[in-house]
């Protein structure tokens, strides 16, 4: 009997056995051969019970073990980065659509909205309005700043195009108006007092807008869907 | 009874492969590159000099502008101010702080403020851009134009250019532009 250790590759019939001088052996006279895989320890080995012969030598591959050994894992570590790196791409790409089209976390800060959002309050806002352009007069929405395009602003929907709204101080005594021109829209505050916002900066191009907040999460005591604008009458 | 097994396992890959491309290609799409048909002559003669008998195809670089960074002379693709679902593409002029001369807009002279770009045509008069709806915030900004992929006659590298006549009098550190060399 021959024990011979080596890297197995079975195709159709005939068995072929790697050796350390890396030349491909074939087993002939292995009419009574025993194949036997043991995967826990990296290692193959195949009994033959009659002879295994290369053009009449006989081949003995028991110094193989060792440095197949480290092959196959070296080979499987590999092979399982591959893998990893696949998984991480695939859900990083769904998590990027998820964020990009249905929804996202945001953490408000600031006395802007006060008091429909206060300080740290944390909201979820959803993009599909905004994809479809069916964002409408009373929503909160959270847009990207004109000044600041990695800031981002979340304000009150007042008026979308076409639409007259008052842009005098409520200090003025002749209150003035202007019409929303096209493609955009005028975002206002719900603290009138502490709020920049298209009253300073004028109306705000649509495109813009990121998504419009549906939904406050923390503090867990104001869960739930957001109230009307307290400002009655700043909306025409 | 084989049919049947095979018709599964062919469902089973289909539907599993469709999960991943969808996500893949639509990120890749985001994030990485773009590619976009130019329509119009407002940026002849650098794209489209053959107008509507064979328009030009750009690839637009998305992930240059992930931090909203141009530079003066970029061709770049914008959301319109005017419709937010239409997209332009113009050659950036003057980025914010510089003082430009404008051709027909409200004012002669306009300071371009801060967070917003001064984008045009280069085929001036037949173009729907700043000078006629003043300077866009950088928050539009979509894409870099980077390379002309079709015909394949026009495969070539889009280089940052300003028309000389178009410069900016005063950039944002105070300096005139005259003594500027390409």
């Amino acid at each position: 009997m021959v024990l011979v250790i080596g890297r197995l590759d079975v195709v159709g019939d005939a068995v072929f056995f790697a050796t350390h001088s890396a030349e491909l052996v074939r087993v002939t006279n292995a009419t009574d051969s025993l194949l036997r895989r043991n995967y826990e320890d990296s290692k193959v080995w195949i009994r033959c019970l009659t002879g295994m012969e290369r053009e009449g030598t006989e081949v003995w591959g028991e110094e193989m073990v060792g440095f197949l050994k480290i092959g196959r894992m070296f080979r499987g570590f590999f092979v399982k980065t591959i893998g990893f790196v696949g998984y991480t791409i695939q859900y990083g790409c769904i998590a990027h659509c998820a964020f990009e089209y249905i929804g996202e976390f945001v953490s408000c800060s600031g006395p802007s909205m006060e008091p429909t959002i206060t300080n740290h309050d944390v909201v979820f806002s959803e993009r599909v309005s905004r994809n479809l352009c069916r964002i409408q007069k009373g929503d909160i929405v959270i847009a990207k700043s004109p000044f600041d395009p990695k800031m981002n602003i979340c304000k009150r929907v007042i008026g979308l195009e076409g639409d007259k709204v008052c842009n005098s101080g409520p200090s003025d005594v002749f209150k003035t108006h202007t019409y929303v021109p096209r493609g955009h829209v005028w975002l206002e505050g719900d603290n009138l007092r502490n709020s920049t916002d298209s009253r300073s900066y004028g109306p705000v191009p649509y495109a813009l807008i990121r998504g419009r907040v549906c939904l406050k999460l923390w503090p867990p005591q104001s869960f739930g869907v957001l109230a009307e604008s307290p400002n009655d009458g700043r909306i025409l | 009874m084989a049919q049947t097994g095979f018709g599964r396992r062919y469902f089973k890959a289909f539907v599993s492969g469709f999960f991943v491309a969808v996500p893949v290609t639509v990120t890749v799409l985001d994030r990485l590159a773009y590619v976009a048909r130019v329509e119009g002559a407002s940026m002849q003669p650098s794209l489209n000099p053959a107008g509507e008998t064979s328009p030009d195809v750009v690839l637009l670089n998305r992930w240059s502008v992930r931090n909203y960074q141009v530079q003066r002379g970029d061709i770049v693709s914008v959301l319109s101010p005017k419709d937010p679902r239409q997209k332009i593409i113009k050659r950036v002029i003057g980025i914010e702080g510089d003082f430009i001369k404008t051709l027909g807009y409200k004012n002669r002279y306009v300071r371009v403020p801060d967070g917003h770009l001064w984008i045009e045509g280069d085929h001036h008069g037949h173009s729907f851009d700043s000078n006629t709806f003043g300077p866009v915030s950088r928050g539009l900004v979509h894409g870099r134009a980077s390379h002309i992929i079709w015909p394949p006659s026009r495969w070539q590298r889009i280089e940052p250019s300003v028309p000389p006549e178009r410069r900016p009098l005063l950039n944002r550190d105070g300096a005139t532009e005259d003594g500027y060399d390409d």
